[in-house]
């Protein structure tokens, strides 16, 4: 897609990424076992021994089939679960539950359908107290940056799919998170909604420089919006490799390097999947990163 | 088709229309065996016309001697007893049904008791009611809020489970602590459970209120009416039914255009 904006912000991959930053996030051998469903004995290992650490301002793909963990990865950084054993670190204290400094982005429809979408928006921040006309200014800001200025008045139901997570998107960002979660934002909506979103993800991205965790199992969109990859495989759940997207911004799909990337994940995720379908996983050791 | 049978099928497939047809032809029937052919003694069924003056009657007060006040004075009576019942049953059920709702704890100790209590007809609850409270207001609003109480209960509960789980998630993920989550966020997304709730327990109050006046009370509709059959006054019972039919009715629909404009996005 050749906009105005991309050829603006173009730039070599790595100049912002030289510099030093502060990690934010650190997963430490973290595990994950749930009690075993009804009719079964065997507990269900959703994470095994999973480490990685992520630096503010990266965008940090997660990258996998369905059951691989990485949707419990995001409900532990977002605090809705808990580990079984390790530890995940957000600047230096435990994560113990869910907060403000977490905001998420949820894959289901999650705007409340009794506010407007403005009134969604500053949601947050009529939670911590801020007076209305502050909250409105805020509001109308971060509708802007999701390109919906004139919906504010609307309810959640006039919406389509697309405008109601952009509407989401705006609402998390509202209440400036330390850090933004998306599990699979996008999941459920249609190709070409999906490519316009993406293109929102990625100008918020470069305009506020979040620290962005993007939980994902479309391997084209991870390797179109991230600064490095997670690839997770599954039964048990846990981090194969961590991949570094070397490529320039902005990113075309029909790039040779992009393609050659993407066919590489694919051949690793296609074997990973066959093998988690055929029930034939066996021992592997998990890299260092 | 006959023209005068497609002519008689338009009539009766408009609503409107084939309503007044058939309370007109009640009416109808109502006169013609009462002032018309007189086989019905007034006593037993008043014509329209004996109704209407005995409504009449009861509206300017000629009859205050007997029933202690006008029409209007019992209707205010009866319905200012089930407000404030009601109101009473809804700041104990409320609470409670958010809490069996919102823990698994709550519901396993609270739900038996409402299992247990539901069956029984409030209006069974009189005799306990004047022994407890004796013949006066406090134990008319105690027959209403058992009345109101567990189905407002029940309801509160329900609606509290079916909020879906993403929005507590979304009030924890932007900061909110659980009380708010409760107030800004459960409440108002478990709302139009709790105003079918609330219209449901109404209903229910109202038939209690007016049965229980019928025994137990020395004002309002029901104990007009039961006063009524003592002095052989059938047009004043008439009158009462009809009153109080269409108290029911007007409250029912006053909650049903409350939660229309409150809910006008359809939650």
């Amino acid at each position: 897609m050749d906009t105005a904006w991309h050829t603006a912000i173009a730039r070599p991959t790595r100049d912002i990424a030289d510099a030093p930053r502060d990690i934010a996030l650190e997963c430490d051998k973290v595990t994950k076992v749930f009690k075993p469903p009804r009719g079964a004995t065997a507990p269900v290992v959703a994470l095994h021994e999973t480490s990685f650490t992520v630096r503010d301002g990266e965008f940090i793909c997660l990258l996998g089939p369905s059951g691989c963990g990485k949707s419990t990865v995001i409900n532990m950084v977002a605090g809705f679960e808990t580990p079984t054993a390790g530890r995940i670190m957000l600047g230096g204290s435990v994560i113990d539950g869910p907060g403000g400094d977490r905001g998420v982005v949820f894959q289901e429809e999650s705007l409340y359908p009794w506010l407007t979408l403005r009134e969604n928006v500053e949601f947050g921040l009529r939670l911590r107290g801020v007076h209305r006309a502050e909250r409105r200014e805020a509001a109308n800001h971060y509708l802007e940056l999701v390109d919906l200025s004139h919906s504010g008045n609307a309810f959640p139901d006039q919406l389509s799919g697309g405008m109601k997570q952009r509407g989401a998107i705006a609402r998390a960002l509202a209440n400036e998170p330390r850090m933004l979660l998306m599990d699979e934002p996008f999941g459920a909506l249609d190709i070409l909604t999906r490519e316009t979103l993406q293109d929102v993800v990625l100008r918020i991205w470069l305009d506020t420089r979040k620290t962005i965790l993007f939980v994902t199992h479309s391997i084209e969109e991870s390797v179109l919006l991230a600064d490095r990859i997670l690839v997770f495989t599954g039964r048990p759940g846990r981090l194969a490799e961590i991949v570094d997207v070397d490529l320039g911004r902005p990113r075309s799909r029909g790039d040779r390097s992009f393609v050659e990337l993407t066919d590489r994940l694919r051949s690793t995720l296609l074997g990973d999947v066959r093998r988690m379908e055929m029930g034939l996983d066996g021992e592997r050791a998990p890299p260092s990163h | 088709m006959k023209p005068v049978r497609a002519f008689l099928i338009q009539i009766v497939e408009n609503r409107t229309f084939a309503g007044f047809l058939s309370i007109g032809f009640i009416l109808f029937v109502w006169w013609l065996i009462t002032a018309g052919l007189g086989l019905i003694r007034p006593l037993f069924l008043p014509s329209p016309a004996e109704t209407w003056d005995a409504a009449w009657g009861l509206m300017n007060g000629s009859a205050n001697q007997v029933y202690g006040g006008n029409l209007f004075y019992q209707t205010a009576v009866s319905t200012l007893r089930v407000i404030l019942g009601f109101v009473i049953a809804c700041l104990i059920a409320v609470p409670l049904g958010v809490l069996a709702g919102l823990s698994r704890a709550a519901d396993n100790l609270l739900e038996p008791i409402m299992q247990v209590l539901q069956p029984i007809p409030p209006i069974a609850w009189t005799p306990l009611a004047i022994v407890w409270f004796g013949l006066n207001l406090k134990a008319m609003l105690f027959l209403i809020v058992i009345a109101s109480f567990v189905s407002m209960f029940i309801n509160t509960v329900v609606g509290v489970r079916e909020v879906r789980p993403v929005f507590a998630r979304v009030a924890a993920s932007l900061g909110g602590s659980r009380l708010q989550t409760i107030c800004l966020v459960i409440l108002p997304a478990a709302a139009p459970m709790l105003f079918t709730g609330l219209r449901l327990s109404f209903g229910r109050a109202w038939i209690t209120i007016i049965a229980a006046e019928l025994i137990a009370a020395s004002s309002g509709l029901g104990y007009m009416i039961m006063n009524a059959r003592t002095i052989l006054a059938t047009g004043d019972v008439i009158t009462g039914m009809v009153v109080i039919g269409l108290i029911g009715a007007v409250f029912d629909r006053l909650l049903l255009w409350f939660e229309r404009r409150i809910y006008a996005h359809r939650a």
